[in-house]
């Protein structure tokens, strides 16, 4: 029976440890998304009832916005233009092609949908902000380095 | 004719152990072989986004009060060197099962209803000169738990929590035993919010139904104060990222039944015995949260309660001289525990109303016996407007050629 906790609190510490040091791209990600949402609430000086109905929707499209980009990191893993057939050539352009005409619908399908929640100076204020975001995100970036 | 039975024997040995390992190599190496079938064509990737709010997660957490002197109350048989010890163990899955989110009719929310489960096995030990030996009582739970949000100001929250403890000692005897919980949230604002409700509970030590009124002062992702009486009264504060600091008072308690086989004066062999327990624990926690996978927390405080032997629940009330109550002399409680987090969910980030959904099922949803196991799923909030240790890869995606000029 001993041998049982033994090999049980063994096989705990090592989940521990694992978990623990498991904080690498979520942990991050969500270090991102905490900061997009000060910067963005800042920018766009939303108040509590804004805020209230935009962060869902806005959640719900950074969401999907992800989706679209791991799906499109994972095909582009499986084909290396160098050495691809052209039937691969065909898809990795396909695949490219298809990202950007559904980040755009995306934009476009939530951006109307902004407008329920925003009055339309902010929503075209959001606009800015998020390539100020990026251009923050780049400046840290570069400051690090 | 001995040779030849071993060999056959041996023979049997490896075939079994053959098969078994046949069986295992398959398991293991049938995601691939199936993948390097199905690769002859290229497929698409569809895109997937999390189906839940709420990540699956496991936690173990552990209770315990040193030897306490019983005080009895009055009408009680008084006693001399009378000790009470009380530990807890207790291990639960946390899991959401269906989450349907859907657009208000005027397209300005998102509306969400979530079914989450809860299964909870607590073993709990009570040492006592009342009784002749320390007796274990295992109680598991299994609650399912209903929570909407209309995505903006109101949700309801609806917990059913059947439960069954037994005494190990003699585990014939089963108690089964229902709880419920029934709470309306109004988040008026990012720092305000009030709730209403009642509860079906055990908490107490026995079978009450008691209203629920609470509200809660300061963000929950900040410093915050959060009353829900009778459940717990709290003052939150996060230190930096990775550390909760939380001074807290709460109850916890439990009913058991049990065949009694011994005699104490007041309790008669062979009778069927209730015994109540509860506790208001008056203390301090730190919760550290390592990743959004892992968190552990160390509690500590003082606590008081109280703990009644019966001969059975119906004798309670016509024969007041069974029923024997004593006090517990004040003092000092352990507690801690570690929680798993599993997957992927939603993002909330800024979603004030979804940080009250899951504040409503960590400290209600768990178990009926008040386990609190932290509102570690809350992000933090990014005060300081910057990314620690921000890496190329994090930002690739973002990047336009535009962005750099």
């Amino acid at each position: 029976m001993n041998t049982i906790y033994k090999y049980l609190i063994i096989t705990v510490m090592i989940a521990i440890g694992g978990f623990a040091t498991a904080q690498t791209k979520a942990d991050k990600k969500e270090q991102i998304a905490s900061f997009r949402v000060a910067f963005i609430t800042k920018e766009l000086s939303l108040n509590s009832k804004e805020a209230q109905l935009f962060w869902p929707v806005y959640n719900e499209y950074q969401d999907k916005l992800e989706a679209l980009r791991k799906s499109r990191r994972k095909e582009n893993r499986k084909l290396t233009p160098e050495t691809m057939t052209d039937q691969e050539s065909e898809l990795f352009i396909e695949n490219e092609t298809d990202f950007k005409v559904n980040e755009a619908n995306l934009q476009k399908q939530y951006y109307a949908r902004f407008k329920q929640s925003l009055p339309i100076k902010k929503v075209a204020l959001l606009i800015k902000a998020e390539e100020d975001f990026k251009r923050e995100l780049l400046k840290q970036l570069k400051d690090k380095n | 004719m001995t040779t030849t039975l071993n060999l056959m024997k041996i023979n049997k040995r490896f075939n079994f152990a053959k098969r078994f390992y046949t069986i295992i190599l398959l398991l293991v190496f049938f995601p691939f072989l199936s993948f390097a079938v199905g690769n002859d064509t290229i497929k698409k990737n569809k895109a997937k986004v999390p189906k839940h709010y709420i990540k699956p997660s496991l936690y173990i957490s552990w209770y315990g009060i040193p030897d306490r002197t019983l005080i009895p109350r009055i009408d009680s048989i008084p006693l001399d060197g009378r000790y009470y010890q009380f530990t807890q163990r207790n291990i639960g899955l946390n899991a959401p099962l269906y989450t349907c989110t859907w657009l208000s009719t005027d397209s300005s929310k998102i509306e969400s209803f979530q079914l989450i489960t809860t299964i909870n096995s607590t073993k709990e030990r009570i040492e006592s000169s009342i009784l002749n030996e320390p007796r274990t009582f295992r109680r598991t739970s299994v609650a399912l738990k209903g929570i909407y949000s209309d995505g903006g100001k109101n949700s309801y929250f609806l917990a059913i929590a059947p439960f069954s403890s037994f005494d190990q000692y003699t585990s014939a005897r089963k108690g089964s035993r229902l709880a419920t919980v029934f709470i309306y949230n109004r988040t008026v604002n990012e720092k305000f919010s009030y709730r209403l409700g009642f509860m079906r509970t055990f908490v107490f030590g026995k079978k009450l139904a008691l209203p629920i009124i609470g509200f809660r002062y300061g963000r929950l992702d900040g410093v915050n104060f959060n009353m829900q009486l009778l459940r717990n009264m709290s003052l939150n504060m996060p230190i930096g990222k990775r550390f909760y600091y939380s001074i807290f008072t709460r109850p916890i308690g439990s009913a058991y039944s049990f065949k009694n086989d011994f005699n104490t004066g007041f309790l008669n062999k062979g009778t069927t015995v209730e015994l109540r327990r509860w506790e208001l624990l008056t203390g301090m926690t730190f919760t550290y949260r390592a990743s959004s996978h892992f968190s552990m927390f160390l509690s500590s405080g003082f606590s008081r309660g109280y703990v009644a032997f019966a001969e059975s629940a119906q004798k309670i009330a016509i024969k007041r001289d069974s029923y024997q109550e004593y006090k517990l002399r004040q003092g000092g409680f352990l507690n801690f525990g570690l929680n798993f987090y599993f997957g992927k969910s939603k993002q909330i980030n800024g979603n004030y109303g979804m940080y009250d959904v899951l504040d409503l099922n960590s400290t209600y949803g768990n178990d009926d016996n008040n386990i609190n196991i932290g509102n570690t799923q809350i992000p933090a909030q990014n005060k300081a407007m910057q990314v620690k240790n921000l890496q190329y890869n994090d930002v690739k995606d973002l990047m336009n050629e535009s962005d750099i000029y």
